[in-house]
């Protein structure tokens, strides 16, 4: 069986090589909250951090795709200056959105703005960077697919 | 602080180094201190923002060279004197292939190339 490790539950919207938006609703069911504190419970920042990785990961390579460069991979290769400034806790709506600083297909690498909203009330922002890799193989290239569909279906696409 | 010694500082964290004296200027920097392809994508987007310039992976690994004049997959006696004059050494010659220019491509010319664009942008 294949486990996944979903930190987005919906992408609402893109603009191919400008920005990015998805949600991560917080619920008190999830696992992490039995450690995260007992009696106290706190959304990690270490797993918003993850979310947004995925929203730029994915979104990285759509925008890859789109340029035709099909089998590469958008690995994250730097985290800079990420910020945590409110806590989030269950029943919360993260709203994560990225934007393009840099994207060089050429150079191969990509560098996203980020930000966690619940509201209006900044959670966490800070920079990720992309690097592309040729990791392709076969059976990825089969698994990105369906991941690449599952992710960018019914997503609205700002031209 | 001259471009040298403030990309030596700037590769630091890239390289996981602690010291600048780890750092010199004479160092390759895939041979001698261990960067990885992953890596260049980190050094060029930290010129990019600390020097303003923009460095393509192309200009470091030779490639932009390379397409001008490369016979059989090494490099030409012309290609040779024009990589010594423009970084001011007489370590290419000819029949070396661009790999190994990459592999041993140091942090001077890095800073070489860096000045040059700065350079170029500012008489632009």
């Amino acid at each position: 069986m294949t486990v996944r490790f979903y930190m987005i539950d919906r992408i609402n919207e893109i603009c191919p090589e400008q920005y990015i938006e998805a949600v991560k609703c917080v619920s008190m069911s999830e696992d992490v909250f039995n450690e995260h504190f007992p009696g106290f419970p706190v959304f990690p920042g270490s797993l918003i951090l993850e979310g947004m990785a995925q929203m730029g990961g994915l979104f990285i390579e759509f925008c890859l795709r789109r340029r035709g460069l099909k089998e590469k991979r958008a690995a994250l290769t730097m985290v800079n200056r990420m910020k945590y400034r409110e806590m989030v806790r269950p029943g919360d709506r993260l709203d994560y959105r990225g934007t393009v600083k840099v994207f060089y297909p050429d150079d191969g690498y990509a560098v996203l703005m980020v930000e966690a909203k619940c509201g209006e009330k900044l959670c966490a922002e800070g920079e990720l960077m992309f690097g592309f890799l040729d990791v392709m193989d076969e059976k990825m290239k089969h698994a990105n697919d369906a991941l690449m569909e599952l992710a960018f279906t019914n997503v609205k696409i700002v031209e | 602080m001259d471009v040298e010694t403030k990309l030596r500082e700037l590769l630091l964290p890239v390289l996981g180094l602690s010291s600048i004296d780890q750092i010199q200027p004479d160092h390759a920097l895939v041979n001698d201190l261990g960067a990885e392809s992953i890596d260049f994508v980190e050094i060029l987007y930290a010129i990019e923002t600390n020097f303003g310039v923009k460095i393509s992976i192309q200009e470091i690994s030779m490639v932009e060279y390379g397409a001008k004049d490369v016979q059989e997959g090494v490099l030409t006696e012309g290609l040779a004197e024009m990589l010594n004059k423009d970084f001011d050494t007489e370590r290419f010659k000819a029949g070396q292939t661009a790999r190994e220019i990459f592999e041993t491509f140091t942090v001077r010319e890095l800073a070489t190339v860096v000045s040059r664009k700065m350079q170029e942008q500012k008489s632009s």
